[in-house]
């Protein structure tokens, strides 16, 4: 199993830059382990767009707002990573549907859902985005009970 | 002879004032005895320490003891303390124990010693832009994305790999090849280096078709990644073509990334086109077309000299005084003033020479020594005995042409006794090498086999003085112009050719016979043509030296071009400091103004030239300065100027700002139109200044008046150097640019009295029409019609019609003809701060010659055999120079002083009496046989 994770636009090449998207990844690493990371390229502050920002995800033009997706898509596909860490809701949602729409089937989680899940404290209810291996993961079992 | 180099030395501080400076400096020890050393090579050979070669940008190894490169000036070995075994653990001394001359000195101590000088010339250089930090261009990351002095070390005969460019991820030929510029330069974004670093879009042109030309095979492609193509300088268009031509792909696009190949080699190039398309292509290698920044120690150096520096740590300079540092008596030049190209560094070294010494010419002459040659060995009656040096040129020659089999070709020719092949035969170290070999085997005739005698004849004949030997026992085989360059494709051909060039060369040399060279006065004072900014510059210039100058101006008035320009750079306002330079020049008593009329006449040569005006006066001179200007073309027939008023040149929007007739408070709506008449098939140069004036004029509108709105449509925008700011200034002033192509021109129309412009704008792909109550159109600057001058002291006029210079880059202020300098738009259009600059550098070019009080002149004259002479008058009909006339018998007599030895007596006589010394008739025939035969 391995983790990816996109660095949103709004939050470091246009903000913090690469001291944000280096703690991004300390925390990433820690929540999954080191060996199970691994990086897009480029990365960091060089990082691709989703394709979703600018309002695209709620404007229309759906098609546009996929064909700006697909570098991403590729990207990700690139990789070879099962699960996408995207640290924004935007972003999220716009690699939710390159997954399905370009049929990639890598999840899109989270940052939040991942650090929940790995502190043991992630509810019953939040793990809609987790894929088979994992939506089970640190739930008490009724036979323990 | 006069300059005493001091290498490893450094600058510790500076005291006194302009005109008598004491400079305390320091000398690291060099541990070889530079007296002793002869440059055998074998204490480096022996070195067992490597060290990573800064010379070939870190890309192989040098040893501790060393020396810089092949040319190095002089050619001394150096031993580097920080990576020497023995200077470091007291262990090894390989080099002592093997120099044969006893110069290795491990004691050598640092030198303190002072100097006392009358003006300084900083010339520290420049250093390339570092992209490493920069993770967008993924240099630290691919090894196959490499700076362009890498690059260019890559590329060079004497580089890590002999020329033939291997990539550093797995020591493959890389076929294909992208550039991409303005890495480190025009940066908003992260460096910042907000500059345009002016020579890197030439030099990746250059590095593209060096590379294009030596493709052999499929699958080459050169690509170049760009924002504008800047190829504003004389000839540099031309070769922007040539490049398209040979198939180099030059791709509008600023590429977003670089992803690494597989395995790590060669680079997967992201970009978007023109038309908005994202795109990937994989390249072999991808070359960093890196900027130029100021030195490390500018900061150091500024401190200690005490001189202001910019923004970038650039000296800081006045457009109207180029070379002047804020501090007086100290000067500069090259790229520390600005990052430049060659020519201008050069024009700039030689303003900054004029600029030192127009202090100091009380003490010319006080410090300096004579040359002194041997005596000429008497050879009269020898038989001859010739020595061949075949020149490689790097890899210039020996690229084409198999070198190796004509040094031993020339060997079997009758009368050689020696020959050998050197890598540049021209350079410092061979010339000594050449002389000891002259003067080893007894030599009386030499042959150098290697480029075009127009540049280098000069220097082998000193090199035969200083063995001892006249200077005119000597022949050059043209191998590479004629040869390696002009028969690239065909090596064979061209090494059968170039034994041919040898093979006559030396049957010329076995004619050769030592000339006498005849000696006379110089008359000193100069004849300055043209009283603009550049003839008036020069004027005043030469008179600070202490010389007569005749300034002649066909107008009444003075200024030139500079009278109907507003600013310079931006915010220089002209006017005032054109009063204040037209003020030192009339009241100069060194200078007698000529105006209101023209050159007549010039006759004469180097140091004794006689010119007659229209107004008939006659002036004695020796040396001539031609700085007739440039014009702006009228465009008439295009983008209907001359159908309204409102349709101007930038000289008639300059004029209209200047007496108020033209107010940008009134205009709302403003286009300009730039390359009218530029960069078209019929005229295919830039005009250099016109992007800069435009954005000058569009930012005075926006300055006055912001609410006005300015569209300026262009091709490339050359605002070359720290011009780019401006550009900028306008960009963040509101000032839209838009590009058009050639297949899409504006189109202006005239309707009703008002003006439109129809243009395809290149985001929307569509056309758009804008109203304007003022156009701009940014029209050529041509050469004027100076061919009557031109003829009368034989200057060459380019295609264009711009004065050609001796050299483009290491003589670009100097004609072919002796004695000749040029100056100003005459040599191609240029702003006028690099007016100023070349004006000096043709000050401290004629004092070169007027400083010396006698003048040699060549021994290759014309002779008359009187006892075949018939008196039929046809020699002295024939010459253009009026140096043969009849004696008292009525036989033809040389002057040998007005000879220029062209030979048109000897190819009219019709009895043979005329004979041209060092190009006699049996000296050709004896070619015409070797090449037969």
């Amino acid at each position: 199993m391995k983790f990816t994770v996109q660095d949103p636009c709004q939050l470091v090449r246009k903000t913090f830059g690469d001291p944000v998207a280096d703690d991004l990844r300390y925390v990433v690493k820690a929540v999954v382990g080191e060996e199970n990371f691994i990086d897009m390229w480029p990365n960091k502050s060089n990082n691709y767009c989703c394709g979703g920002g600018g309002g695209y995800l709620q404007s229309g033009y759906t098609e546009a707002r996929r064909y700006y997706g697909k570098r991403k898509d590729e990207q990700i596909k690139d990789t070879g990573a099962t699960y996408v860490i995207a640290p924004c809701h935007n972003c999220h949602a716009q690699i939710h549907d390159l997954s399905e729409h370009y049929g990639g089937g890598y999840h899109v989680v989270h940052l939040w859902t991942l650090i929940a899940l790995s502190l043991g404290m992630l509810g019953e209810n939040e793990r809609e985005y987790l894929g088979e291996d994992l939506c089970d993961c640190g739930l008490c079992t009724v036979d323990d009970e | 002879m006069n300059i005493e180099l001091l290498p490893l030395t450094g600058v510790r501080s500076v005291e006194g004032e302009a005109g008598d400076f004491t400079v305390h400096l320091t000398q690291a020890p060099r541990y070889i005895d530079p007296e002793k050393c002869i440059a055998c090579g074998e204490c480096s050979r022996k070195c067992p320490s490597k060290v990573s070669n800064d010379f070939n940008a870190g890309l192989d190894k040098r040893k501790a003891v060393h020396i810089l490169y092949d040319q190095t000036v002089p050619l001394k070995y150096a031993i580097d303390a920080e990576h020497c075994i023995y200077l470091q653990k007291g262990k090894c001394g390989n080099c002592a124990k093997v120099c044969p001359a006893d110069a290795v000195n491990f004691a050598d101590t640092p030198r303190e010693f002072s100097v006392r000088v009358g003006s300084v010339v900083l010339a520290p250089g420049i250093r390339t832009f570092d992209p490493s930090a920069f993770d967008s261009y993924a240099y630290s990351r691919i090894p196959d994305v490499i700076t362009s002095l890498e690059y260019e070390r890559l590329l060079s005969a004497s580089g890590p790999c002999q020329g033939h460019v291997l990539r550093p991820s797995d020591g493959t030929e890389p076929k294909r090849i992208a550039w991409l510029q303005c890495v480190g330069s025009r940066g908003n974004n992260k460096c910042d280096n907000d500059y345009c670093s002016n020579v890197c879009c030439m030099y990746a042109l250059k590095q593209s078709l060096v590379t294009a030309d030596h493709a052999h095979g499929e699958g080459h492609d050169q690509a170049i990644f760009f924002m504008d193509v800047r190829a504003h300088n004389k000839s540099f268009e031309q070769y922007y073509n040539q490049a398209m031509d040979k198939g180099v792909r030059i791709l509008r696009a600023r590429p977003h990334s670089f992803l690494p190949g597989e395995e790590n080699r060669g680079v997967r190039v992201g970009y978007v086109n023109e038309a908005g398309e994202p795109l990937s292509e994989d390249f072999d290698m991808v070359v960093l077309s890196v900027g130029l920044e100021a030195p490390a120690e500018a900061k150091q150096l500024a401190e200690t000299f005490d001189i202001k520096l910019d923004h970038w740590n650039f000296a800081l300079t006045d457009p109207f005084d180029p070379v002047a540092t804020s501090r007086k008596g100290v000067y500069v030049c090259g790229g520390f003033q600005e990052p430049k190209d060659i020519p201008r560094s050069v024009m700039e070294a030689s303003a900054a020479a004029s600029a030192a010494t127009a202090g100091l010419t009380k003490g010319r002459g006080t410090r300096t020594a004579e040359r002194e040659v041997p005596a000429a060995v008497d050879v009269l009656g020898e038989p001859p005995r010739i020595g061949v040096f075949v020149c490689s040129c790097g890899i210039n020659i020996s690229s084409v042409i198999d070198v190796q089999d004509v040094a031993d070709y020339a060997r079997t020719l009758p009368g050689v006794v020696h020959v050998e092949n050197n890598m540049f035969s021209c350079s410092q170290d061979t010339q000594v090498a050449i002389a000891e070999v002259i003067r080893k085997h007894r030599l009386n005739r030499v042959v150098v086999a290697a480029c075009t005698p127009r540049t280098h004849e000069p220097l082998f004949r000193e090199t035969l003085e200083a063995a001892g030997l006249n200077k005119y026992l000597f022949a050059m085989a043209n191998i590479r112009n004629h040869g390696s360059w002009v028969h690239a494709t065909d090596p064979k051909g061209a090494t059968r050719k170039a034994r041919d060039q040898v093979r006559m060369a030396v049957a010329s040399a076995r004619h050769l016979a030592p000339l006498k060279e005849v000696t006379l006065g110089v008359t000193p004072s100069a004849l300055v043509v043209g009283g603009g900014v550049a003839g008036m510059t020069a004027a005043l210039g030469i008179a600070e030296q202490g010389f007569a100058v005749h300034l002649v101006e066909r107008e009444t008035e003075l200024g030139g071009n500079a009278r109907m320009l507003r600013v310079t750079q931006g915010r220089f306002e002209t006017a005032p400091y054109l009063a204040s330079l037209e003020k030192a020049v009339r009241g100069h008593a060194g200078i007698t103004l000529h105006a209101g009329t023209t050159v007549a006449d010039v006759e004469g040569f180097v140091g004794n030239f006689v010119t007659r005006l229209d107004s008939g006066t006659e002036l004695r001179h020796g040396a001539i300065v031609l700085a007739t200007g440039g014009v702006g073309l009228k465009p008439e027939g295009m983008y209907r100027y001359g159908e309204h008023p409102r349709i101007m040149t930038h000289q008639q929007i300059d004029a209209g700002f200047m007496d108020g007739s033209v107010d940008p408070k009134a205009l709302q709506s403003v286009v300009f139109i730039q390359c009218v008449g530029s960069r078209e098939p019929g005229r295919p140069y830039c005009s250099r200044v016109c992007c800069t004036h435009t954005v000058e004029s569009a930012l005075h509108i926006k300055r006055t008046n912001p609410d006005a709105r300015v569209v300026v449509l262009y091709r490339d925008m050359r605002t070359y150097g720290q011009r780019e700011l401006l550009y900028k200034e306008a960009r963040e002033a509101g000032v839209i640019f838009s590009r058009f192509s050639l297949d899409h021109r504006p189109v202006v129309d005239v309707v009703n009295g008002t003006i439109t412009v129809t243009f395809r704008d290149h985001v929307l792909q569509q056309d758009l029409t804008v109203e304007a109550d003022l156009l701009g159109l940014a029209s050529a600057i041509v050469a004027p019609d100076v061919n009557g001058l031109a003829q009368m002291v034989k200057a060459t006029l380019s295609d264009e019609g711009w004065y050609v210079e001796a050299h483009s880059k290491l003589r670009p202020v100097d004609f072919v003809t002796d004695g000749m300098f040029m100056a100003g738009l005459g040599h191609y259009p240029k702003p006028l701060e690099e007016s100023v600059t070349q004006a000096r550098a043709a000050v401290s070019r004629v004092t070169t010659v007027l400083s010396r009080t006698e003048m040699t002149l060549a021994g290759t004259v014309a002779t008359i055999n009187k006892a075949k002479c018939v008196g039929c008058a046809v020699c002295w009909n024939v010459c253009p120079y009026n140096a043969i006339s009849p004696d008292e018998k009525g036989f033809a007599e040389v002057n040998e002083a007005l000879c220029k030895g062209c030979g048109l007596c000897a190819a009219a006589c019709r009895s043979g009496a005329p004979d041209l010394r060092g190009f006699t008739t049996s000296d050709i025939m004896a070619q015409v046989s070797a090449m037969l035969g």
